[in-house]
This record gives structure tokens, C-alpha cells and sequence, in this order.
């Protein structure tokens, strides 16, 4: 009795790691690539993490790794064929494009790909890029799987992730910078010139400033405190009261406002679970 | 309808406390009465009769969030102190007299203060707050409470009051009408305090407390009968149960006053 329940046991297992998609076949290969001097980078993946490295440089360096795990060797080469990383240059913008099957109704595809069938697939693609800039590129970055960094940047920012941490690191700018499942944290060199929002989903909105801040900050989170070192003064909620078919009608949504300095930019912050800080840089 | 009176009045503070936001709603048509219906989630509720024609209403922070303020570290990383955020999003619209006012998500523990017309019906509901408050106001008054008390101070017309966990005690300045009133709660005593003159029939029902007043209540004979539920044909059950309600009148009686609690004592107090 006791061979049978082991026996069982055994099969449990093997069906479980099956079903949680441990795949015995890995193949790892370098990603280079290098643009002319572009001046805004757009970085698209599905799977992996992308970091950003600003520098004194004018060209755009791409390296990195892509890593397939596979269930067999077929389905390796399925996902090498299924699975590739679009770089365009397009009206002076540098595109990296993950495609794929699974990607539908975009203008950056490569011919052979489009959205099709891929449910049955059982294979894993992640793309680990490094891109080294120029500081001053504008920048959109988009990650579903995968942290983002970003760091010695000075341009725009367009940051956007979903399952994954976003980063940013003694940079300047302005812009947004968001993600659903993780941190938000960032730290500025040069304080935004520009309105800007900081949010998450599920994760802690954590941005450092320089010590001459000026700006106006709208704040929001449902479970989490909201702490700062700077001097401030709150202010009035944004709700009004407004007539709305013969009705009066005030909404506020509970945001807490407040002014750090003489004001200046309209900065965002906002998380559901997690707290949000306001930090002077030391 | 007077929108340019519509005021937003901030108070500023420093080093990160909360401001409190309040709202002046204009209402229609100022010669009749308000009814007021709230609802929120988290937080108390406070109503006072006010001397204006406008219902006020101002969204402040709660009693945690009022101690943070006082201790702004509390709870802060090292070096850093809370931003206030103990308030909550507010949707109010008002349309013929009728003022709506709905409070949520739960971003804090605030307090909904209102002022309203001293004539206004109220219908106030919450669930986790710490307590209902009202003074001074005569309508017909619906109150409901889960977590916390309902405190009904100086106020007149008629009231159906009830909460879960906590106590409920009225004090009516005027009965007018006759509508049949409740004041009932599961954990906690019943307290109410009536004019002198009231008459009324009680139903009075406590299960584990005393019932009490200075009211000559003038009992009922016990006139009710064991309620039986036969569904054994249906393979259900053979119950029997007994209303273990008590009646009696006051001032030769009048609308029926319940008066109920499962644990606590039921206190009723001649003004």
C-alpha cells in the first residue's frame, strides 16, 4: 500500500510541475544592436527586463540576451521562429518590438507576424535588454512581464509596466511612470519641470527629490500611509459642485493635495496597496 | 438653483496635516423640508440642526487620523512625517430638497459632519462607524448603524433607529404625528427619553438585561399566542415559538413604540 501511495505521489508531482510549465530545454543567445542617433527610444516587450543606461554617448546600444525555455527541442524552434524582437528606425524614434503571435493590430509588426492561434504553445521567451542612450532621449518603455530601470536619463519618460517592478535612478525629466504589480520607485537628479505622475496597483510609490523642490502633489492611496520629509502645506481638495441636469452634483475622490516649496508642476502619486513617500534627496 | 454659492472653504496647515474640505449644498426650494440620506462605509456620521437654509457638509479625519496628526511620526519611516489621509471621496447631489450623500472608498477613518435646515428628514446609514450622531433636528428619522452607536440628541418628529453592535440612545424634545417608532439593537442597551405627555403602546423585549422607566406603563395582559410553524409534511419541521415581547401603555396609549435589544438593558426616561 505504501509503494502505491508513493507511486501516486510521484505522478502528482510530475503532473504539477507539467501543468506550472517546467520546461527542460533552455537556449540562451545575445541580443546586439546599435542605432543612429535617434532621439526617442521605444521599447515594447512581452516577457523579460529592460534597463535603461543614460550616457555621454550619441548612439543607442542594444545588448542583452534572449532565453527560451522550451518543452522539446520542437518547441524551441517554434519559439525562435514564433517569438523575435523587431528593431526599426522609424521618424526618429528606435524601436524594440517584441512580436509575436500573441500581439494583435499593431503598425511595427514584421510581415510574418500578427496575432494568431498560440494557446497550445509551450515555450517561454524573455528578452533581458541593456540600452545604452544618450541622455537627453525621450524615452517610452513598456513591459508586461519584467521590472524596467531607467537610470542617468534626462529626457521625457513614458514608463509603463504591469507585472514588474519600474525603476528610475538619478533621473531627470518629466513624464509618467506606472505599473499594476509593483514598486514605483524613483529618484530624480533634476526635479521635474513638467506635471508628472508616479503610480501602482499593488506596490509602494517611493520618489526622491532634490532639496529645492517646487511643485503642487495630489496623493492617493486606499491601503497605506502617505509620508514626506519635505515642508509642506495642504490644500483644498480638487472636487466642485457643478449643475448637472437641474441637479446639484459634488464629487470629491479624496485625494490629499499638497504644496511643497512655491509650487510649480501638478505631480501625481498613487498606489491602491501601498504607501506613497515623498523623500528629500540627502 | 444657486451654484455661485457654492463654497469650498480649506483651512491650511503645515508640515503635512489634513485639510478639511466643506461644501455648501444650495438646496431647491428652501420653505420646505430637507431629506437627507447618507450612506458611507467607514466613519461616523454627525447631523446638527443648523440656522441656514444650505446643508454644510464637511468631510474631516477621524479619530485615528486626528492622533496621527498630533503625532505626525506615528506609524512614518524615520525621518519623514504623515501626510494626512484620513479622508474620503464624497458624492453629493442634491435634487428637489432631496440630498444624497454617499461616501467611499474607504480611504480613511473621517467623519461626515453635516449641518441641515433644523426641519429635515434623515436617513443615515454606516456601517463601521464608530457612531451616528445627531442633535436638534425634527423629521422622520431613519437610522441605521452596524459597528457603533447611534446618539439622537434634542431631536423631534418620529425615529426608527437601529444598529448591531452598540447602543442606541434618543432623546426626543417632540413627538408629532403618529407614526409607530423603533429603537432596537442587538448588543447594546436602549435608552430613550421621551416628553412626558407621550402616549404610546410599548413592545418591549430584552433577552438578556433589565427594562426600566418612569413611565406608569400600564401592562397588557399577556394576550399573545405561541406561533406554530408545522412543515413536517414537507419533511420539514414541527417549531413553536414565543413572542417574549412585553406591552403596555402609556397615557391611556397610542402608536405602537418598540423598544428591543438581545443584550443589553432597555432604559425608557419621562422628559
Amino acid at each position: 500500500m505504501k509503494q502505491i501511495l508513493f507511486v501516486a505521489f510521484i505522478g502528482a508531482t510530475l503532473a504539477f510541475t507539467a501543468a506550472g510549465r517546467d520546461y527542460k530545454v533552455e537556449d540562451r543567445s545575445p541580443v546586439n544592436h546599435t542605432f543612429s542617433s535617434d532621439k526617442k527610444l521605444d521599447v515594447d516587450v512581452i516577457s523579460g527586463s529592460v534597463e535603461i543606461i543614460g550616457d555621454g554617448g550619441n548612439g543607442i546600444r542594444v545588448t542583452g540576451e534572449r532565453v527560451i525555455h522550451a518543452a522539446d527541442q520542437q518547441q524551441l524552434a517554434r519559439a525562435k521562429q514564433d517569438d523575435v524582437l523587431d528593431m526599426n528606425e522609424k521618424d526618429g524614434t528606435a524601436q524594440i518590438y517584441e512580436n509575436g503571435p500573441f500581439r494583435n493590430n499593431n503598425n511595427r509588426s514584421s510581415d510574418n507576424h500578427g496575432f494568431h492561434e498560440n494557446s497550445d504553445r509551450e515555450y517561454n521567451v524573455d528578452w533581458n535588454l541593456t540600452v545604452h542612450v544618450p541622455r537627453e532621449i525621450a524615452l517610452r518603455l513598456r513591459d508586461v512581464n519584467g521590472s524596467i530601470k531607467a537610470q542617468d536619463t534626462n529626457g521625457v519618460f513614458d514608463i509603463s509596466a504591469v507585472n514588474g517592478s519600474v525603476t528610475g535612478t538619478n533621473i531627470g525629466g518629466s513624464g509618467n511612470i506606472s505599473t499594476v504589480n509593483g514598486t514605483t520607485v524613483v529618484s530624480f537628479r533634476e526635479n521635474p519641470k513638467s506635471d508628472s505622475a508616479f503610480k501602482s496597483v499593488n506596490g509602494k510609490v517611493d520618489v526622491t527629490y532634490q532639496p529645492n523642490l517646487a511643485a503642487e502633489f495630489d496623493l492617493r492611496t486606499v491601503n497605506g500611509g502617505m509620508f514626506t520629509d519635505f515642508e509642506s502645506v495642504a490644500l483644498a481638495s480638487t472636487g466642485g459642485g457643478s449643475s448637472k441636469d437641474g441637479k446639484f452634483v459634488y464629487k470629491s475622490h479624496g485625494n490629499s493635495r499638497i504644496q511643497v516649496g512655491s509650487g510649480g508642476p501638478q505631480i501625481r502619486m498613487e498606489t491602491v496597496n501601498g504607501s506613497i513617500q515623498i523623500r528629500k534627496a540627502k | 438653483m444657486r451654484i455661485s454659492n457654492i463654497a469650498l472653504i480649506t483651512f491650511l496647515c503645515s508640515m503635512g496635516a489634513a485639510a478639511q474640505d466643506k461644501v455648501t449644498v444650495p438646496i431647491s426650494n428652501p420653505s420646505q423640508p430637507v431629506t437627507l440620506k447618507v450612506s458611507t462605509l467607514n466613519g461616523s456620521i454627525r447631523v446638527t440642526a443648523g440656522t441656514g437654509k444650505d446643508v454644510i457638509v464637511s468631510t474631516g479625519e477621524g479619530d485615528v487620523s486626528r492622533r496621527r496628526e498630533r503625532n505626525p511620526r506615528d506609524g512614518a519611516p524615520p525621518g519623514m512625517t504623515r501626510i494626512g489621509g484620513g479622508r474620503f471621496g464624497v458624492d453629493i447631489e442634491e435634487d428637489h430638497n432631496v440630498v444624497t450623500i454617499n461616501s467611499g472608498p474607504p480611504g480613511g477613518d473621517g467623519t461626515l459632519s453635516i449641518e441641515t435646515p433644523a426641519n429635515s428628514n434623515l436617513q443615515l446609514r454606516t456601517t463601521n462607524g464608530s457612531t451616528i450622531e445627531v442633535t436638534g433636528v425634527n423629521g422622520d428619522h431613519e437610522i441605521e448603524n452596524t459597528n457603533g452607536s447611534i446618539h439622537l440628541n434634542n431631536v423631534s418628529g418620529s425615529v426608527v433607529a437601529h444598529t448591531q453592535n452598540g447602543a442606541v440612545v434618543v432623546s426626543l424634545d417632540r413627538i408629532t404625528g403618529t407614526k409607530p417608532m423603533s429603537f432596537t439593537s442587538m448588543n447594546g442597551k436602549v435608552d430613550v427619553t421621551m416628553p412626558a405627555a407621550t402616549k404610546a403602546r410599548l413592545r418591549l423585549k430584552s433577552e438578556n438585561g433589565a427594562i426600566y422607566s418612569d413611565f406608569d406603563v400600564r401592562l397588557e395582559a399577556d394576550a399573545s399566542k405561541p406561533l406554530v410553524e408545522d412543515n413536517r409534511g414537507t419533511n420539514g419541521k414541527y417549531r413553536i415559538s414565543i413572542d417574549k415581547s412585553v406591552t403596555g401603555t402609556i397615557n391611556g396609549g397610542g402608536p405602537e413604540y418598540t423598544f428591543q435589544t438581545m443584550n443589553g438593558n432597555i432604559l425608557i426616561h419621562k422628559k
